[in-house]
């Protein structure tokens, strides 16, 4: 899976994909090298967990659902379930730890 | 089974990897997080012939494309956590649990940054100005580190408008360029203490620190509150996972000028060897002096 096929949220896709989703929402930035490698691991996630949706939302571009998600630094994860943002991660973690992250949440 | 297991996919593995591709033998690159290495967390590099100015991350990309496109396997975000170099047939063990076999391995795992090295339980000590700057705009930090990666985050941290920067370094002298080191004093907003050290961090119930810190030169202690702590001292080899393997010098793996290491089939290239000069364009001329050794060693 490449980083296109991870799908990009505005302001108001962020509210209704939060509403209809269980997965896992990278906040990230261009030209990042840790989101980078978090968007890697959410590829092997994917592979490993083929029902889990995964979105993105630029940090850059939307600060507003930044404040809106309580999220201050990039990358970070976002686990999504029942309609709301259950938990969040920062940082760099391998698969694993990911799926851990997400199955705890 | 692999003709060739590529271990480190930074700008040497990758070069490494192109050589061999078009040598027509199979070659895997295992890399414990994404291709590029330390090149991805350059803002702007100059002197790679043929791109006058382009972001770490940007060239990197273009690598790895080429890479990719001559057929090479890439297993990403999965370290090389034991090897096994004792027969002809190389073993490569990874964090993800995977066993790779290849005929001959090359070892390209450059280096790290070096950690913070006072103790603490504070928090907030980084070491991407990229992935944590933002939050620090009109806030105050320290940067660790003298040298060309001190001076350039904290300018790149200034550009965020982090309200002031206090650059501490233990040497009497910062060996940053003189040009950086210029830019940095006419902002205005950048301190530099030299031939001082931290000595102790504590977290201030206002979640900011409380940094203690140690003139060498004037005999005297201080202390000051900051918001942040962006840490840039330097690299250590990755060579943890060879020790005992590989014959090395300070933790960097000994090489002839073949980049055999003292294992037959194994070679070493780039950040990861003993040499002078780590830069990548002498990163690309090791891997790609020990990807036409290891199709010699292969081929007979
Ligand atoms: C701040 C900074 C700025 C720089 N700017 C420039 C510049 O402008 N121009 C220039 O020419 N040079 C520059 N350099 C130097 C240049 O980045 C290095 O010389 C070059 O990256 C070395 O390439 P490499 O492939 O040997 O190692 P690296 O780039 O370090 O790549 C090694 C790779 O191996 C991986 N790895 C490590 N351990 C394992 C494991 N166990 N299993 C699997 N994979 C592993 C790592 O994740 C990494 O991707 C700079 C260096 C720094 C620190």
């Amino acid at each position: 899976m490449s980083d296109t096929e991870l799908m990009n949220l505005d302001t108001a896709g962020f509210k209704s994909w939060v509403a209809s989703h269980d997965g896992i929402i990278i906040f990230h930035k261009k030209l990042c090298p840790h989101c980078k490698v978090m968007r890697t691991v959410l590829a092997k996630v994917k592979i490993q967990i083929p029902e889990i949706a995964l979105a993105t939302v630029d940090s850059e571009e939307y600060p507003e659902i930044m404040a809106e998600a309580s999220v201050e630094h990039v990358p970070t994860l976002c686990a999504v379930k029942g309609g709301q943002v259950q938990d969040r991660q920062t940082g760099v973690f391998n698969p694993k730890e990911t799926i851990a992250f997400y199955k705890k949440a | 089974m692999f003709d060739i297991i590529i271990i480190g996919g930074g700008i040497c593995g990758m070069t490494a990897a192109i050589y061999a591709a078009r040598a027509n033998l199979k070659v895997l690159i295992v890399e414990k997080e994404v291709c590029g290495g330390l090149v991805n967390w350059t803002n702007t590099v100059e002197n790679v012939p043929s791109y006058p100015s382009i972001h770490g991350e940007e060239l990197m990309d273009k690598c790895r494309d080429h890479v990719e496109s001559l057929g090479v396997e890439i297993e990403e975000v999965d370290g090389v956590e034991d090897v096994d170099f004792s027969g002809p047939l190389k073993k490569v063990i990874t964090s993800g649990g995977a066993v790779f076999e290849g005929k001959a391995v090359i070892v390209a795992t450059g280096r790290r940054p070096t950690p913070f090295p006072v103790q603490t339980g504070f928090p907030l000590v980084h070491y991407c100005s990229v992935c944590d700057g933002s939050p620090y705009k009109d806030k105050d930090v320290i940067v660790l580190g003298g040298g060309n990666s001190g001076f350039d985050e904290a300018l790149y941290l200034i550009n965020l408008g982090v309200k002031s920067i206090h650059i501490i370094e233990i040497f009497p002298e910062c060996i940053a360029a003189a040009s950086t080191q210029d830019k940095a004093v006419q902002s205005g907003k950048i301190k530099v203490s030299t031939s001082t050290k931290i000595t102790k961090v504590e977290t201030l119930p206002n979640g900011k620190a409380w940094v203690h810190l140690e003139d060498g030169a004037n005999h005297t202690s201080y202390a000051e509150e900051v918001d942040g702590i962006f840490c840039f001292i330097g690299q250590v080899p990755n060579t943890s996972v060879f020790e005992g393997v590989l014959d090395m010098d300070g933790g960097y793996i000994k090489t002839n000028a073949d980049m055999e290491t003292n294992v037959p089939g194994v070679f070493a290239a780039g950040d990861v060897i003993v040499k002078k000069y780590r830069q990548i364009t002498t990163a690309m001329g090791d891997g790609t002096i020990a990807a036409l050794q290891a199709d010699r060693y292969i081929c007979g």
